[in-house]
């Protein structure tokens, strides 16, 4: 599982830091060979502007990436700061944070996300800021049991025996302990907001055009679903396919890294 | 028994309340003045006037009492106008919401005749190959956007081989791809939850109790196993539920079909705040309702819990 994910995840990210593989111009429209099927020249075909689909769909991959990574490191941060301190502390500020993450978890998945959309206004960034407010819950409720169990050991007492200020307990102690969850909810987090913002782009609140970015390709290839089936199979199979990498890697991470946390 | 309904319901309260506070916020939390979004772009008015309506609307008080004005309205069934139609917005709300809800039910139901039947088979045929490839399937229904699935099927069962209508709402017809479509998801999840959660109940005492009376395999799976099996996966009803809900709104886009999906993403580009608040409190109260409902039926299912 592990060896399958990390072959899939090394493939994305060869996608991603060479976009050198884009011979032709990004922007570039030849209205000659508009909605032209793949071919030698287009390997994916071209749109209705005579954009290369290889070109977009490959840049496509990094606006993606760079969206599930800012939005996990949004939602890891505030998320993990929010459970050690929880968990930690305990008392009034546990019960008070808790129940602000648990009003955020009313909201269901994509809701969220579209009311920050709202919020916001519509845009890349935006979407991204989005994404990664919604992931927070997890990231808090996780860490902070697993903080409340580590919380129990001794070393923990030793060192505020000691007399290590509590900032540093927290951050030098406990959080290499409650490193292996954080691992395997951000690859798996990775994964749903890359297509949670697929999702928000293909609505219209999140890339806009031109952005090549997978899920407004997807909404703007549905147009010509009957005479160019390329425009809205390639980019779906670009999401599909590093969601799914991203899954496995996760997942085997987990059956790694989760056996080794119940010693 | 009564008083477990009653703490699960006065439990729903403070939730209610919390939401309607955050949807409250939403208006107020946007960068620039609240009265120029009620009043929609455009607006050209006099500052005067603009004082005036601010009197009016009530935005010079303080946000608590703004607040607790906003809850009586709401609780009394007044959402406030769209900018955009003037209509009210939970006329507007329930107008669309029916579709969008009928979407969810469909899919609700596809997924789970799909995918219980499919759980119970990977656990009861236990072999190394039916292991991998249920841990795959379901990796690939998470995977899959559904918006994707969608075109796909459109494609296949629409423009080619014409089974289905690929657009619109009314009639069975019209539900069976889109059902589909927002169902590969949950189905795969549930799937798996029924097979690990069977495979748990395999290694209890009574099952094996069961096996040691010579009972049939297919009365111990069905009629012992599976019921308490079935625990988890109500769980996973009500949560998923939120989340098909959620998720309807970008399935019936793919189908150009009426509902909240559409509504809420014009309301969003146009703007048109009245109807967003109203949509979002609309689905998150639905979700607390459902997820009460599943709590209340612990109650029927698990006598365990009634003696709480």
């Amino acid at each position: 599982m592990v060896v399958g994910g990390s072959v899939f995840l090394a493939l994305v990210l060869v996608a991603v830091a060479a976009p050198i593989i884009a011979h032709t111009d990004l922007y570039l429209m030849r209205p000659q060979d508009a909605l032209s099927p793949p071919s030698q020249q287009h390997w994916f075909g071209t749109d209705e502007f005579g954009r290369d689909l290889l070109t977009r769909v490959v840049h496509g991959a990094r606006l993606s990436l760079s969206v599930g990574l800012v939005a996990v490191a949004i939602a890891c941060g505030i998320g993990v700061g929010t459970g050690l301190v929880s968990g930690y502390y305990g008392g009034l500020l546990d019960l008070g944070l808790m129940r602000l993450v648990d009003l955020m978890l009313a909201f269901p998945g994509i809701l969220l996300a579209l009311a920050i959309v709202a919020i916001l206004g519509p845009g890349l960034t935006n979407a991204m800021i989005a994404v990664g407010i919604t992931g927070i819950p997890s990231y808090a409720r996780v860490i902070r049991g697993a903080v409340l169990q580590a919380k129990a050991f001794l070393y923990v007492e030793a060192a505020r025996a000691v007399g290590v200020p509590a900032p540093v307990i927290l951050i030098r102690h406990l959080l290499p302990n409650v490193a292996a969850p954080i691992i395997v909810l951000s690859t798996l987090n990775m994964a749903a907001a890359i297509l949670t913002a697929a999702s928000l782009s293909f609505l219209g609140l999140g890339a806009q055009p031109p952005q090549p970015e997978w899920g407004a390709l997807l909404n703007a290839g549905r147009n010509w679903l009957q005479r160019a089936w390329w425009l809205t199979t390639f980019p779906g199979l670009a999401i599909m396919v590093t969601v799914l990498a991203i899954n496995t890697l996760g997942d085997g991470l987990r059956d790694v890294l989760d056996p080794r946390l119940r010693r | 028994m009564t008083s477990y309904v009653a703490r699960r319901v006065l439990s729903t309260l403070p939730v209610l309340v919390g939401i309607m506070a955050s949807v409250f916020l939403m208006l107020h939390l946007v960068p620039g003045d609240p009265i120029m979004l009620l009043l929609g772009e455009g607006g050209v008015a006099s500052p005067e006037a603009i004082n005036a309506l601010r009197h009016e609307l009530g935005l010079t008080d303080p946000l608590p009492l703004q607040f607790v004005r906003y809850s009586g309205d709401m609780i009394r069934g007044n959402w406030g106008r769209s900018i955009r139609f003037n209509r009210p917005v939970l006329a507007l709300l329930i107008e669309n919401g029916r579709y969008t809800i009928e979407l969810a039910a469909a899919a609700l139901v596809i997924a789970v005749a799909a995918g219980l039947p499919l759980g119970i088979l990977a656990a009861v045929h236990r072999t190394r190959w039916g292991d991998s490839a249920a841990m795959f399937v379901s990796l690939v229904g998470v995977s899959m956007p559904s918006f994707w699935l969608g075109a796909l099927l459109i494609f296949a069962f629409s423009l080619h081989f014409k089974w289905f209508p690929a657009i619109g709402q009314g009639g069975l017809n019209r539900l069976v791809l889109p059902g589909i479509a927002l169902a590969f998801a949950p189905m795969a999840s549930i799937a798996r939850l029924v097979r690990s959660s069977l495979l748990e109940t395999f290694g209890e005492d009574y099952v094996r109790t069961a096996r040691a009376k010579g009972m049939a395999e297919r009365v111990v799976v069905m009629r012992h196993a599976l019921r308490n099996a079935l625990i988890p996966v109500i769980t996973f009803f009500g949560l998923e539920t939120g989340r098909l809900l959620a998720g309807a709104f970008v399935v019936e886009t793919v189908f150009s079909r009426i509902g909240l999906g559409r509504t809420i993403v014009n309301a969003i580009l146009n703007k048109d705040f009245p109807v967003v608040q109203g949509a979002v409190l609309f689905v998150a109260v639905l979700y607390v309702a459902v997820n009460l409902a599943v709590d209340l039926s612990y109650a029927v299912l698990d006598p365990r819990v009634r003696f709480e």
